[in-house]
């Protein structure tokens, strides 16, 4: 076995996935928040297309020879995954301009004004 | 067909927006109507001829996507359609109700339809997703600062819980191969190693507390609830609906991993820390939507209580007390959007006289109260006499009667408007308000709380076929613990809580976005920790 075997798909993705979740965790900028939560969910995506992945497997279609396929499965939730974080980065990204661009202000702040509306 | 629940709001809600441009109101409110007739035929269905199950596509189950309908799901389905239909007529004369209000109102209805009936687990993260995404544009409609602050906290809090359960779920399929959650709970007893199952039941577990807001997860809502601007539908629906898909949710996959893992102690834990955080918060505010909000937080700890009891009657007693929550919150926040708009203000201690001013919201707030703190012939005393039949421990019959006494606080806080001096603004004083539609509305969600006490059991068993038997001694009893407690608690709230600094302080305790994340993580950890201890 050669020492770097067990960098798999599934241990980078977690790997990641908790990169991802340290970023959150501590940076206060919304730009940061914003790219820790795509980093988190690219680790999600890799453990998905890696799991039960057996080596020599051949793709489901297209193939006459005889061999175990591969799951499509989790490709195909992975592709439903991906798009809808693309929306969430968005409209995360939308509201953080607007938010920017309208009160000036970037990071996390704990002020909070409850008056401002008689609804 | 139980996919039409779904189809149909979307399709009016994309007809309404995208081919209708004049007034398209009444199509919405016809098409609720419909929707809610359809669900009452379903209900009848599934009452007489049990569970239905719709395979899409035709595949054979636990391989298609599923929906899937029993008492349970059918129950909280019309309760959905029921309460967005009233919401709705509500709102009808708001000025906020435009054809964009519409669309949002319509597909976040089809999307709670849809996580109700849905069985596949990545089906349910999609729905979840999608319907933060909507409720985040519903809470900053007016696009306020504070709006588009609280929007995003929402949003991104809620993504990020849900990409743990996207998480859970791939080591779901790892080991099972299914993404059914009827097929897995099949073959989940045939793990041979627990300990394969504490990282995916953490990971859902760690989403869904988030959803339903337990300890140390609840700061996010009340921000999300209490965003000044929102129109005040929104929060009743968080909290009347919303919360509800969170719960069955609870209820379901606890269900399946408990099978192999039991949690029942550690959420009868953190239910109780819950609900006492909760009311504690709840007394300290001042902003009305905050105090219910808070309060929100205190009832869902309690019914976290009563599903983790593993008692029959106190599970079926959190089940109606689910159903109770929603008639009553519902109330009590619509009456705070009726009293905002004629007092121009949200503060506790600037609003008085409701009685004599409003007198129809007056009475819904009456009916409201007496729901939540379970009065004697409301909803809620018959729920929370069943949550307590869950255990004989005298500590815990102690921290139940402890809950109860807190929420009767924050109520007293709450009736203290109805009373006293007229406090509304001289330009609107004298208005006449006896035809006002919202108001006559709250007041139908109230007697509806009324009823749904006075034929308490007979409604569990119309809805849920649970009999029960409510012996008049113990309720008699409990009725008499009850007006103690109303006494206490009005000593306790003249002689103490009114008077402190002490809550004022409490009441602006709360987490910063960072914190929230670094809460989740270590709500993570200790549920995986404490898993790992048990197995």
């Amino acid at each position: 076995m050669k020492p770097l075997d067990f960098i798999t798909g599934e241990i980078v993705g977690i790997l990641l996935f908790f990169i991802g979740l340290y970023g959150l965790m501590t940076k206060k900028t919304i730009v940061k928040t914003i790219m820790s939560m795509s980093i988190m969910e690219s680790g999600i995506f890799l453990f998905y297309i890696t799991i039960n992945y057996t080596v020599g497997s051949v793709p489901p279609i297209g193939q006459a020879q005889e061999a175990a396929f591969v799951d499509p499965v989790p490709s195909a939730l992975m592709i439903t995954a991906i798009v809808i974080g693309i929306g969430v980065t968005a409209i995360g990204l939308t509201m953080f301009m607007h938010y920017k661009q309208k009160h000036g202000i970037t990071h996390w702040s704990r002020n909070r004004d409850q008056t401002g509306s008689d609804h | 067909m139980l996919y039409w629940l779904v189809i149909i709001p979307i399709i009016i809600a994309v007809i309404n927006i995208g081919f209708i441009h004049s007034d398209s109101r009444k199509l919405i409110v016809g098409s609720q109507i419909g929707i809610t007739l359809y669900t009452t035929y379903l209900f009848f269905n599934v009452r007489s001829q049990g569970t239905i199950i719709n395979n899409m596509a035709g595949y054979p189950r636990a391989f298609s996507i599923t929906l899937y309908a029993d008492r349970i799901s059918i129950v909280l389905v019309w309760l959905t359609t029921l309460l967005f239909l009233g919401l709705l007529i509500y709102a009808y004369s708001g000025d906020y109700f435009d054809s964009q209000f519409g669309f949002l109102y319509l597909t976040l209805q089809a999307l709670i339809i849809a996580l109700f009936l849905s069985t596949d687990l990545f089906n349910i993260y999609v729905l979840l997703e999608v319907s933060t995404v909507v409720v985040a544009i519903l809470i900053m409609l007016r696009k306020d600062r504070q709006a588009v602050y609280d929007g995003m906290i929402f949003l991104f809090i809620s993504v990020i819980a849900s990409s743990f359960w996207l998480f859970g779920v791939g080591f779901l399929y790892r080991t099972f191969g299914h993404l059914d959650l009827h097929a897995i709970s099949e073959v989940i007893t045939e793990v041979e190693n627990p300990r394969s199952l504490i990282l995916p039941f953490a990971f859902i577990m760690t989403t869904i507390s988030l959803k339903i807001a337990l300890f140390p997860l609840s700061s996010w809502l009340p921000k999300a609830y209490g965003t000044p601007s929102a129109p005040p539908v929104i929060p009743a629906i968080l909290s009347g609906v919303y919360e509800t898909t969170g719960l069955y949710l609870f209820i379901r996959l606890t269900a399946m991993f408990s099978q192999v893992i039991e949690l029942n102690t550690f959420f009868l834990v953190i239910g109780f820390v819950t609900s006492i955080v909760g009311f504690t918060l709840a007394v300290a505010q001042n902003d009305l939507r905050l105090l219910l909000a808070y309060s929100t937080i205190s009832q869902v700890g309690l019914m976290t209580v009563g599903f983790s009891f593993g008692a029959e009657a106190s599970y079926w007693g959190a089940m109606y007390h689910m159903f109770a929550h929603s008639l009553f919150k519902t109330v009590l926040f619509l009456s705070v959007g009726v009293l905002s708009h004629h007092y121009k203000t949200r503060d506790i201690h600037k609003i008085r006289g409701v009685m004599k001013t409003l007198p129809v919201t007056g009475f819904a707030i009456i009916f409201g109260l007496l729901g939540i703190t379970g009065a004697p012939l409301f909803n809620g005393s018959i729920s929370k006499y069943m949550i307590s039949y869950g255990s004989d421990s005298p500590y815990i019959q102690l921290l139940l009667n402890l809950i109860n006494l807190g929420t009767l606080l924050y109520s007293m806080k709450f009736a203290a408007m109805l009373f006293g001096k007229n406090t509304q603004p001289d330009d609107i004083k004298g208005q006449d308000t006896r035809h006002d539609v919202p108001q006559w509305t709250t007041l139908t969600f109230g007697v509806l709380t009324l009823i749904s006490g006075l034929f308490g059991n007979r409604l569990l068993q119309f809805l849920y076929g649970y009999d029960f038997t409510i012996y008049p001694g113990e309720y008699l009893e409990k009725s008499f613990i009850y007006l103690l407690l109303v006494l206490a608690a009005f000593a306790l709230y003249k002689g103490w809580v009114k008077e402190r600094d002490l809550f004022s302080k409490i009441g602006y305790i709360e987490l910063s976005f960072n914190a929230m994340i670094t809460a989740l993580v270590a709500f993570f950890i200790g549920i995986v920790g404490y898993m790992y201890w048990l197995t």
